[in-house]
């Protein structure tokens, strides 16, 4: 990241002396700035609401009732023998989670269901083909409704912030299942 | 019918939580304290990719760079978004202010932010939680999901738009 950051930056430079308008680097840097900060105050605005709001849900009993059924959907993905019961109940609450949009949850207990998966793993220096399936579901994005893009894009005056949720279901829904299945190829070709 | 969405959902979760008897304003509250935590730890690479993304406009360096068909503004944030929730986040309030977000750019940036995920960050936390260092196989599943959705994103946008 960092020599990218710095590449760019030097290149932007070397490009502005080389077109003749080296003042426009220190315009453009003082006008990013501002915006910015402008653009972290709007961005804070949406995000706190929703913290709240997710921090509530949290609490309630939506997220086992949810987690229990999300089990049995997601279970044939799994292989029995490399799931103990502890990592499955973290499974379905970070599955859970990932689907209402709760992300301090969803970040939680992906790093302990991973870690109760690494228990159960016979060869400690290799993925198993759960932990596999499992990392694939939270490099997908699950969450049904979109709530900080819409209320960012009503921040910024769109016609119609909530165009985007059926679009945003069936782009993340067919990229999971995509990546799924090529877990699945890659995996038995890997074997 | 879509704009009922939002006000339902949080409907929803306030009177389950007042049916279950849940102290509801000290979450609120709670929630909002880990809000201003992420804002706090998001600002730091929302201001370093606002410079960079406001050299490159400035300077005019990628108005010559066409992808699908969509000006380079888009590019960055396909590249970002696996890597950086904040900086992805910074690149479309650039575009929605720029282009405005019922624009093709300001929709398909909406769309690839709300249905892809930051894979390779999720990927380097998960991988540093096992201590196992080959990630090959998460890495190439991962990508070539979001791959999917860019392609995706692009078609669904041309028709909605």
């Amino acid at each position: 990241m960092s020599i990218i950051w710095s590449l760019i930056f030097v290149i932007c430079i070397v490009f502005a002396c080389i077109s003749n308008e080296p003042s426009t680097v220190i315009d453009s840097i003082t006008n990013s700035s501002k915006n910015a900060i402008e653009n972290v105050v709007v961005i804070a605005s949406m995000l706190i609401f929703w913290s709240g709001i997710f921090n509530i849900l949290s609490n309630t009993s939506a997220l086992s009732k949810l987690s229990k059924k999300m089990y049995n959907v997601f279970s044939f993905l799994f292989k029995k023998d490399e799931i103990s019961e502890k990592s499955k109940e973290y499974i379905s609450l970070n599955i859970a989670s990932n689907i209402l949009g709760v992300g301090n949850a969803a970040t939680i207990n992906s790093l302990n269901g991973i870690e109760e998966l690494q228990k159960s793993n016979r060869n400690k220096e290799r993925l198993n083909k759960s932990m596999v399936v499992f990392i694939a579901l939270n490099t997908a994005s699950m969450q049904i409704i979109p709530t900080s893009m819409i209320s960012l894009r009503a921040l910024y005056n769109s016609q119609n912030p909530e165009k985007i949720i059926l679009p945003v279901i069936i782009v993340s829904f067919v990229s999971l299942i995509v990546s799924l299945i090529s877990v699945n190829l890659l995996w038995r070709k890997n074997e | 019918m879509s704009s009922y969405i939002i006000p339902t959902f949080v409907l929803i979760v306030i009177i389950t939580a007042l049916i279950e008897k849940i102290n509801i304003y000290n979450l609120f509250i709670d929630g909002i304290k880990i809000g201003l935590k992420t804002v706090y730890n998001i600002f730091p690479y929302i201001f370093a990719i606002t410079i960079i993304s406001g050299l490159i406009n400035d300077t005019g360096i990628l108005n010559n760079i066409k992808l699908f068909n969509i000006q380079g503004d888009i590019l960055p944030l396909i590249l970002m978004k696996p890597l950086s929730g904040g900086a992805s986040t910074g690149l479309v309030v650039d575009i929605f202010n720029k282009y405005g977000p019922d624009s093709f750019n300001g929709l398909f940036a909406s769309l690839i932010m709300a249905s892809t995920e930051t894979t390779l960050y999720v990927i380097s936390i998960m991988s540093s939680k096992v201590k196992i260092k080959d990630m090959k196989l998460p890495i190439i599943c991962g990508l070539i999901g979001d791959i999917t959705a860019i392609i995706l994103a692009v078609i669904i946008t041309k028709i909605i738009v």
